[in-house]
């Protein structure tokens, strides 16, 4: 008996392997509402705003769309995975930093009969850097949510107690470096300091400004090379160098669960600290009584600094396109992106008509979760630096490039050695180079070859 | 050791100094063994600031409970907690019943190819998970079970060491006791049930607590098939909060790992004669 | 008596569940690694056969040697300290003098019980620079703070540590009884012999032992090429990639980069890799067995 109903059971998941698999090829049924599932990163607070506003909002607009909502911590890895495993989300929050490798593996959906159609947006509503950093091989990919843009954060109390003025837009790579100094202090000599003058996540993801405030960039014309042994790129190297003091480096970054500098900024052991837009309001909210302000980065040859952008994404597995669509206008609307700002204030909204609106300087927080701006001078001090960098172009997203994550990765164990082995920053930047131009012709060969075979 | 098996003559001073000795050191190595689940604890019970405190109090007061709750609040921890029961559960239910199942059939019945289908078997103890885990996958997605129990829970109940384990048990059983009940007119399912499965008691116990606590500890598999965060078991959930972006404190993390490991520590200290004997058992058969 | 049925019916009866999935999800994918090793996959675009192209790009990646290395790191760092420190506990605690055995070897074990991911995480926080208890410690004895898991040489000896932490307690257990199973009287012979308590170790407890070091030593290489959660939790394979161990790059080529076809000849490398270093250790312990017999 138990054989018979073993047999069955093998024979249940044959039926139920070829039924997949046809299904697979995609028979949507109009008769039921259609279900999309969307996907965001980010901090839990957020959640709030799409579960609590967005969505209940847009399944009243739309009675025939039910959403299914996704927050992914170990966001990329649960992308890339979805996809391989054929459940991917339908609207998928994205990002210039890690998204363009998935927009060359054809995950991505393009966008432009949509963008462009009768049901369209206008184009030239957004950020224009934006749209070229979402265009690969001609096409559109997403549409724009935010701009955000890395900044120097200061403690107001550890500059006064120095006598020393706060950071502004007109500092220079040698202001910052003096004041690295003046505030690192180890009051009892145990070589444990007391307060940290510049700390952040050492590494390629900070290193990344210093470049641009060189003069250097990191791609050629066709962004399929990297430049980054130029010698800008060496001199913002040996430059970032000399900012590590000699104390135990923060290497928990950003990246795991925020357990590092920012922690210690809060604690105000350390006075000045790198990181993006996002990370204010978090700041606020962690260190109340943490007297605060935010400046752009110094300048080097010329004031710069480095962005990157969330957008709306399409999966190219989904079975509802039209209404994916749907709820990506919906949430790049002007409406939407204000209320993104008041909101969350992680990062500006992605469109000019949402920034210079009165409701961009009306930041509300999410009540009892984040809290919102009180002041006006509140407001200059820890926003005021930010439509300063946009309206004078002062940063950019050149970086992202289909082949970022190599570069980030070479990038990365470049400056690693400069930091960590006193390597030449030359030879680790040209090591970089060679490496990730080699790794992308291995990869555009291998990529010719899959598509003259599979697609 | 033998040394120890005779009565100890008074002036064998040096010799208790150095049992002494030996003893202190072995019980402080034991002790340094549970120093990192007591710091996971006392971190758990602090707040930001003290945990930041330079240098490390042992114990801060007064002891912030509140961050148990919090952690539980600010991760769906309910859900992380009952997704591992019911995987571990189901996992080891299903896997006992199969292999026993397979073990008894193997055990005490003979038929043509028995003893190289028992090789095979044998043989594929040989292959690590990680070798088949890219089909695995594959397979799952077929099945369309990526980011679901059955996904989770399926591929748990094959393995051949269960088999193996319970044959070797099952074998010393006489089979004078299954004619016995043959006589009475039990069935081959009823002589499972009701003689062998019992006497297999000891047996049964060691391997159900290891393949529980090798299904609840499990990372690995869990990491590829789970999409959403309503199917995370718990490794999966705290090893999300630290490669996420949730801004969280070391005590509110040390709180959360403490929902991994402390409900297993108290298995353990439950159970502990089965991991005992079971390790000693299986360990060197296998 | 014989069954009502034949023998067989009823066998292949009690067998066929355990094999059906032992089949499915251990035997088919087994062929079917083997199959993708010899296509370019990513599980999104369909296959395509490439012929042997990964095994020849396996022996030209400088990262499937370093991981390999690393792995051997692990090995030799982890094998050989837990050997001794199981063998040297579990000896003590075989001693009929030693009070609050089971005690003794409950919490040796305890570590083993937990989940590595939630440990691990545990041990990032004791090893953090800055305010973890292990620099809290050397900076008591006025040693300046390491950096456990940030210094390139220190990395891989940390998360070979938590490894020993976590895996002592098995090689205590299995030793226990290794030495539980030797018969008093031998014992009693070498002490009649007159050798003392290292001599009767060396001569007669060590030997008799070679199984269980066998075991345990088998177990520990499969376990150190199987070493993943921890590398994941603690370094991710960081820093300068001194702790990227080979099931690490495995799992980052299938998952992270979908490089699946090339990660299935990762896998069969993997499996003939453990298979020969059990062979070998198989043999090189018979002969030592043989040897002293």
């Amino acid at each position: 008996m138990i054989r018979i109903l073993t047999l069955a059971a093998l024979a249940l998941l044959l039926v139920r392997i070829a039924f997949v698999a046809t299904q697979a090829k995609g028979v949507v049924r109009s008769d039921r509402p259609v279900e999309l599932e969307m996907s965001v990163w980010g901090m839990p607070w957020e959640n709030d705003l799409y579960t609590k506003i967005y969505i209940p909002e847009f399944e009243r607009q739309n009675p025939d769309i039910k959403v299914r909502f996704h927050h992914f911590e170990d966001y990329g890895n649960r992308i890339l995975l979805s996809h391989a495993g054929g459940i991917a989300p339908d609207v998928i929050r994205q990002n210039l930093d890690f998204s363009m490798g998935w927009i060359r593996r054809g995950m991505n959906l393009p966008l432009d009969r949509y963008i462009d159609g009768p049901d369209g947006i206008d184009r030239k509503d957004f950020i224009p850097i934006l749209w070229d950093g979402l265009r690969f091989e001609g096409k559109t990919y997403g549409v724009p949510q935010d701009i955000n843009i890395l900044a120097l954060f200061y403690n107001k109390d550890l500059f006064d107690r120095a006598g020393m003025a706060y950071p502004d837009e007109n500092w220079t790579w040698s202001d910052l470096k003096r004041a690295n100094e003046r505030l690192t202090q180890d009051a009892d000599g145990d070589g444990h300091p007391d307060v940290i003058g510049l700390d952040f996540a050492w590494g390629s993801f900070t290193f990344r400004p210093f470049v641009y405030q060189a003069g250097g960039k990191f791609w050629n014309e066709d962004g399929d090379r990297t430049v980054i042994d130029s010698p800008e790129s060496i001199e913002a190297l040996a430059f970032y160098r000399t900012l590590m003091q000699k104390y135990t480096l923060t290497r928990s970054n950003s990246q795991r669960g925020g357990l590092g500098p920012d922690k210690f900024f809060e604690a105000g052991k350390v006075a000045i600290y790198v990181d993006g837009s996002w990370r204010t309001p978090s700041l606020k909210k962690n260190a109340p009584k943490l007297r605060f302000g935010v400046a752009p980065m110094p300048r080097g040859k010329k004031p710069m600094s480095v962005s990157s952008s969330c957008f709306w994404a399409v999966s190219s597995q989904t079975k509802n396109p039209e209404a994916a669509w749907k709820l990506v206008k919906f949430l790049s609307s002007k409406e939407a992106l204000e209320k993104y700002w008041q909101y969350l204030w992680v990062a500006p909204p992605a469109r000019w008509s949402a920034l210079r609106s009165p409701a961009f300087r009306q930041v509300t927080g999410a009540e009892g979760k984040i809290p919102g701006i009180e002041s006006p001078e509140e407001f200059g001090e820890k926003c005021g630096w930010i439509p300063k960098v946009l309206e004078n172009g002062w940063t950019s997203v050149e970086i992202c490039s289909p082949y970022t994550d190599r570069l980030m990765l070479h990038m990365g164990e470049a400056v690693d050695r400069a930091l960590l082995e006193n390597g030449d920053p030359s030879a680790v930047l040209k090591e970089a180079a060679r490496k990730t131009n080699r790794q992308i012709e291995e990869s555009k060969r291998a990529e010719a070859l899959v598509r003259r075979g599979g697609r | 050791m033998a040394v120890a098996r005779r009565p100890e003559a008074p002036s064998d001073l040096a010799g208790r100094v150095v049992r002494g000795a030996v003893w202190t050191v072995v019980m402080v190595g034991g002790l340094a063994m549970v120093v990192p689940f007591l710091w996971m604890v006392l971190t758990s019970l602090r707040t930001d600031a003290e945990a930041f405190a330079w240098p490390p109090r042992l114990v801060t007061w007064p002891m912030r409970w509140e961050n148990y709750p919090e952690a539980w609040q600010i991760a769906p921890f309910g859900r992380f907690f009952l997704n591992s029961v019911i995987v571990s559960v189901s996992v080891t239910v299903g896997s006992l019943l199969l292999n026993s199942l397979a073990a008894f059939g193997f055990a005490k019945y003979d038929f043509r190819g028995r003893n190289v289908l028992f090789m095979a078997l044998l043989a594929t103890l040989m292959i690590p998970y990680q070798v088949t885990m890219i089909p695995s996958f594959l397979l799952l997605k077929q099945l369309a079970w990526l980011d679901s129990y059955p996904g989770l829970v399926v591929p748990g109940l094959a393995g051949a060491f269960g088999i193996f384990f319970l044959r070797q048990y099952m074998i010393t059983i006489p089979d004078d006791y299954l004619d016995a009940a043959r006589i009475d007119g039990a069935t081959e399912y009823r002589i499972f049930w009701r003689v062998v499965m019992p006497l297999a008691k000891p047996a049964v116990a060691t391997l159900a607590v290891f393949t529980f606590l090798g299904a609840w500890n499990d990372f690995l598999g869990p990491l590829i098939v789970v999409k959403s965060d309503e199917m995370r078991t718990l490794p999966l959930a705290i090893s999300a909060l630290s490669a996420g972006h949730y801004v969280m404190s070391w005590p509110l993390l040390m709180a959360g790992a403490s929902f991994v490991v402390i409900p297993v520590l108290l298995v353990y200290l439950v159970a502990q004669r089965y991991f005992v004997e079971g390790i000693a058992l299986g360990g060197l058969k296998g | 008596m014989k069954p009502r049925r034949n023998q067989a019916a009823w066998g292949w009866e009690f067998i066929a569940p355990a094999l059906l999935l032992i089949g499915l999800f251990v035997v088919v994918p087994c062929v079917w690694g083997i199959g993708l090793s010899f296509t370019q996959y990513d599980a999104i675009a369909p296959a395509r056969f490439i012929g042997v192209g990964n095994y020849s790009r396996l022996r030209e990646d400088p990262l499937v040697w370093s991981t390999l290395m690393n792995t051997a790191i692990y090995v030799l760092l982890t094998l050989p300290t837990s050997l001794a420190l199981a063998l040297l506990i579990a000896t003590a605690l075989h001693q009929k003098w030693f009070v609050g055995r089971s005690f003794a070897r409950g919490i040796y074990f305890l570590p083993n019980v937990t989940s590595l991911a939630a440990v691990a995480f545990v041990w990032e926080w004791l090893l953090n620079p800055e305010y973890g208890l292990a620099n809290a410690g050397l900076r008591g004895l006025g040693i300046p703070g390491l950096g456990w898991l940030s210094d390139p040489e220190l990395a891989m000896p940390s998360v070979a540590a938590v490894g020993v932490w976590h895996g002592l307690g098995f090689g205590v257990l299995i030793y226990l009884a290794g030495l539980r199973s030797i018969p008093e009287e031998v014992h009693e012979a070498a002490k009649i012999d007159g050798a003392g308590f290292w001599q009767g170790f060396r001569s007669v407890t060590w030997p008799l032992l070679t199984p269980t070091t066998m075991f345990l030593t088998i177990m520990g290489v499969i376990g150190g090429f199987q070493v993943f959660q921890s590398v994941y939790i603690m370094t991710g394979g960081g820093p300068l990639d001194r702790t990227r161990v080979y099931l690490y790059y495995l799992w980052q080529s299938a998952f992270q980069n979908l490089e699946m076809g090339y990660a299935s000849a990762m896998a069969v490398l993997l499996f003939v890799i453990v298979m020969v270093l059990t062979l070998v250790q198989r043999r090189f312990y018979d002969r030592r067995l043989q040897a002293w017999q």
